[in-house]
């Protein structure tokens, strides 16, 4: 083994020799090509590409651009890595990128150490520019120009006094929020909720109830793609009707918006850095050009990226060397005309560029602010969620009556929160049960029982994309082969170490996690896959509570089983078994009971029972990623230590507590801290009552 | 013995010249994590190995040793080095407050509330801005080593991964790791014995965190950039657990022996296939516990000895 250390570092032994720099100019591209922003990437690779062309037709000193790209995966601690990898070679002229501005913040620290010139395309963190780097230049405009044009829009335009403020809570969401925060005030608006939530969440409703009763003018949503089409989609759930639903760009700006959250992205205004039908030099050509090459629509990411290689390989034409310093002495000097408008990098290094604003029209991007880059007029106010129907021509925007006062009562939230909870909780609890019934017949605790959850959500993609089987009717398929594997699974790895020290059991458990999660990574990237039913978003409305119609029916179907799984314990002679062998396995097996099979049969059932959770969380939450699963593990666990390791009954009791607790007190608290709720509540039930609310290990 | 005193003086020799022999920064880079995850994987092993306490948390006490430097840096003058002092310092309270909260469950419990531990204080640095710079992270200016060599961090991460594991050995041969070894094995006869179950975890719990805080401090100062995801997340607790099992539980060379496999293998594939690596190290800790409950260094006694048990404890 280790051979294998040493010949990896050989690899790395002595200083890279340049590669042939006579033909050839060497710059280095960090992007997401792998990981949750690879959508982002993507875009910036088609970008960069379609530079290269244009660039290496005409040469740049009488020599090609090639592009050395490095994958930060998505990740900060690789993107600061990969810097050090190429500015440690002499050949490397300048770099580019990376993405996001987690990313590249950290990234643009290293570059500026060793005193490479470094392009921002997209990252907009206003830190960037704080730091008195001489290397570094952004492209894009920053998140206090995101913030300056919003609050100009919402207070000359759309007349919003009340803005509420959710974002992710990264660098990128944080950096627009605080804009947004900073400037709203001396413009005349009040900012009544600041939001941010963990990346990637599955569930806004108690985010959104919080939002809806501060009863805000105007929302502002900055998060990336996969929140984005949660977001808008769980809006309409809980009916939320601000005049104006406004984001930072970035998800809600990709087309794959468009196409994932459908008809809830009408209306939708975002601030944008450049939209297909800008009125800059050769924009709209570039755009056809970029359609016919890619045969997909252009974002500004890839304009993004495609100016930064223009600026580059025009800076190094005028200085006339690839010397590093000189190329960053004409970047300073840059002063172009583009696509992406006139380019000219003020004293810390920051392109002082326009940005502008667009809202989602009949299913496109069409920009309505400022003025002059307006192709038409915004259409305001948004109409509210149920005024909307097919066939209504978007684009006169609502008349004022139609739009209704959206103000809750004390009543109507707490009962929204308490349903929303409640809803909730019925998943929870079943993928309580099957946790539950496992421990208490084998006494083994199963760390994999999220990844397991995960395995039913793409199992329910797959059936429902490929084989259009609806997620509710996939319970029939997915709940019997979840079980078949549960049982193979048993068979082959957990009867060995049913009878070995429980730590053999919980690094095997976590071990076949590990595995199954990152199996699903290798087969199916970290990209979030989407699926939406054509009865996604449908609501039912009671009073002033807002319900989904698919969580009711997801709930609905949990208690079913939930039940079911009770009866079959309790009533058949095989659930009888069960019960025995949990009780005393030595017993049971001198009573004639086959405890091998009981065992095989118990965790099948519970496999089977993560798995139909699984199926009824897509239809609610229309996505999956490889680690979608995680959190329900620990989540799991919270509901069988509330109930009881072994009840079924305490399990739905558990679910359900679970649930209300976390939507209470993520209404009523603070968003944040959502899941420190479950912790907290885990650890003082295992402190005060290790035997759960409910007492004893019972069915 | 007579292999030990060979190979540790070649092994010596070669660590203090490996800088320049691996004269890119990128090989030095990986050399100073592979010493780095020595260091915390020998650390864990103290309280998981010798005393048998699975935490899947001990990420948050390598965050709050990063968190501490950043914080001396962003809102102090002092250096962040000073963090390798101070960072141990705060993750005392909190380590003994866990202890005293989470010692009362055995098992899987124990592990799931280190769990919980280690995401709550994941989520205090990401909401706490005010003291954390929350999501956006705090930049440290590098206060002593300006300039880019990776020597002086390659040094200072060898002392450290070479005391820890010192560390690690004497305690293995004295009364200390003796009691951890009998809680572990059995905790209510240890008990019976008149062994201080309590405190001997808490004293274990105490050394395992302060190393691991002292080994963020350094991350701190090396990489020059901490925010939550990169010093908190839930897949470095599993990182540091992995590393112990594979290498061997419980003995001095298993915790070092995983970590060099684990971070060179873990470089080799991330151009290629960074989630290859992942699933061959769960594939491989399936294999090792049903196969091979001693991890590699078990495997290697076994070599060396006749007659294994099948029913071998995940300890060496």
């Amino acid at each position: 083994m280790f051979a294998i250390a040493l010949s990896t570092l050989v690899g790395g032994c002595s200083p890279e020799r340049p590669r042939t720099s006579e033909d050839s100019i060497q710059v280095g591209v960090i992007t997401s090509l792998t990981g949750p922003e690879a959508r982002f990437g993507q875009a910036q690779k088609y970008g960069y590409e379609m530079a290269i062309d244009e660039i290496n037709a005409k040469r740049v000193l009488g020599k090609k651009i090639e592009l050395v790209y490095q994958d930060d995966t998505s990740k900060p601690e690789v993107a600061s890595l990969t810097v050090e990898k190429l500015a440690d070679r002499p050949d490397i002229v300048a770099l580019m990128g990376a993405y996001s501005s987690s990313a590249t913040f950290p990234a643009t620290a290293v570059a500026n150490r060793y005193q490479i010139p470094m392009l921002c395309p997209s990252a907009i963190t206003d830190e960037i520019t704080r730091q008195d780097y001489e290397w570094i230049f952004r492209v894009c405009a920053a998140a206090s120009d995101y913030g300056r044009m919003l609050i100009e829009f919402l207070s000359q335009v759309a007349n919003a006094r009340k803005l509420a403020v959710v974002y992710e809570n990264t660098q990128f969401g944080s950096s627009v929020a605080r804009a947004a925060m900073e400037q709203g005030p001396s413009a005349g608006i009040e900012i009544v909720a600041y939001e941010a939530y963990d990346q990637g969440g599955t569930d806004f409703t108690p985010l959104l109830t919080r939002v809806k009763s501060s009863e805000p003018d105007a929302v502002l949503f900055v998060s990336y793609l996969a929140d984005a089409t949660l977001l808008m989609r769980q809006s309409k759930e809980i009916d939320l009707n601000p005049k104006v639903f406004t984001a930072g760009g970035a998800g809600f700006s990709l087309p794959d918006f468009l196409k994932g959250a459908g008809e809830t992205a009408e209306y939708t205004i975002s601030v944008t850095q450049w939209t297909p039908d800008a009125k800059w030099t050769g924009s709209r050509e570039w755009a056809d050009k970029f359609r016919s090459r890619f045969s997909y629509e252009p974002s500004y990411h890839s304009v993004q990226a495609y100016m930064s290689l223009m600026i580059l390989a025009d800076a190094i034409e005028r200085a006339g060397s690839t010397e590093r310093t000189a190329v960053r002495d004409a970047i300073k000097t840059s002063k172009l005309d583009s696509i992406f408008g006139p380019i000219h990098f003020n004293e810390v290094g920051q392109n002082e560029h326009q940005v502008a604003i667009t809202q989602v029209l009949n299913g496109k991007f069409v920009t309505i602010w400022p003025t002059t880059a307006a192709i038409r007029t915004p259409a305001l106010p948004t109409p509210p969620w149920r005024a909307r129907g097919a066939g209504v021509e978007s684009g006169s925007g609502a008349t004022p009556e139609a739009h209704v006062a959206a103000s809750v009562s004390a009543t109507e939230k707490l009962l929204q929160t308490t349903a929303s909870g409640l809803l909730t909780g019925g998943i929870y609890a079943l993928i309580g049960i099957g946790l539950t019934i496992v421990f208490g017949v084998m006494r083994v605790v199963n760390f994999a029982h999220g990844a397991l959850v995960m395995v039913g959500m793409y199992a329910t993609y797959f059936l429902f994309t490929y084989l259009r089987i609806d997620p509710f009717l996939s319970l029939a398929v997915v709940m019997p082969g979840m079980f078949i594997a549960g049982v193979i699974l048993q068979k082959t790895l957990i009867a060995p170490v049913l009878r070995a020290p429980e730590l053999n059991q919980i690094l095997l458990t976590e071990g076949v996690s590990i595995v199954l999660i990152n199996t699903a990574l290798l087969l199916f990237t970290s990209n979030y896959l989407t699926m939406t039913t054509s009865y996604a978003g449908a609501t039912f409305h009671l009073g002033g509570v807002s319900l989904s119609k698919p969580q009711i029916a997801a709930f609905a179907i949990a208690v079913v089983i939930t039940g079911a799984v009770y009866l079959f314990l309790v009533r058949t002679s095989t659930g009888r078994q069960i019960r025995a062998a949990a009780q005393d396995a030595e017993a049971a097996h001198l009573l004639g009971i086959n405890i091998k099979r009981v065992q095989a049969l118990t965790f099948g059932l519970g496999v089977a029972a993560a798995g139909a959770a699984g199926s009824l969380l897509m239809p609610i939450y229309y996505r999956v990623e490889p680690t979608a699963g995680s959190p329900f593990t620990l989540k799991a666990f919270v509901v069988v230590v509330l109930g009881g390791m072994g009840s079924v009954t305490g399990a739905l009791v558990g679910g359900v507590v679970l649930g209300i607790a976390e939507s209470l007190g993520a209404v009523y608290v603070a968003t944040g801290y959502k899941d420190v709720i479950g912790f907290v509540i885990f650890l003082l039930v295992l402190t005060l009552k290790p035997s759960g609310l409910l007492g004893k290990s019972k069915v | 013995m007579k292999r030990n005193t060979v190979y540790l003086p070649v092994l010596g020799v070669f660590l203090i010249a490996a800088p320049f022999i691996f004269q890119t920064r990128y090989s030095q880079h990986v050399l100073i994590l592979v010493l780095l995850y020595v260091a915390l994987g020998s650390a864990w092993n103290i309280l998981g190995g010798f005393a048998g306490q699975l935490s899947v948390g001990h990420a948050a006490f390598f965050g709050i040793g990063a968190y501490t430097a950043a914080v001396l840096a962003s809102k102090t003058s002092l250096s962040p080095w000073w963090a390798i002092i101070a960072g141990p310092l705060f993750v005392l309270p909190i380590a003994l407050a866990v202890g005293w909260i989470c010692f009362r469950l055995r098992g899987p419990y124990f592990t799931l509330s280190t769990i919980a531990i280690g995401e709550m204080v994941r989520l205090v640095a990401l909401n706490w801005s005010e003291l954390t710079g929350g999501a956006v992270g705090v930049v440290i200016r590098p206060s002593v080593f300006s300039g880019t060599s990776k020597i002086p961090y390659y040094y200072i991460v060898l002392v450290i991964a070479v005391l820890t594991v010192a560390l690690c050995q004497r305690i293995s041969r004295r009364k200390l790791g003796y009691y951890l070894m009998a809680i572990r094995e059995d905790q209510e006869t240890a008990e019976s014995i008149g062994i201080d179950t309590t405190k001997y975890k808490l004293v274990a719990l105490a050394i395992s965190a302060s190393l691991t805080a002292i080994g963020g401090a350094f991350y701190a100062n090396y990489f020059l950039f901490v925010d939550p995801t990169i010093v908190l997340p839930l897949a470095l607790s599993v990182e540091i657990v992995l590393m112990s099992i594979i290498g061997g539980l419980g003995t001095v060379a298993g915790p070092v022996l995983g970590a060099v496999l684990l971070k060179l293998s873990s470089e080799v594939f991330r151009n290629e296939f960074a989630q290859a690596n992942l699933l061959i190290y769960g594939a491989l800790l399936v294999v090792v516990i049903l196969f091979m409950p001693g991890g590699l260094m078990g495997g290697f006694r076994r070599l060396f000895k006749f007659g294994s048990r099948k029913a071998q404890r995940v300890s060496a």
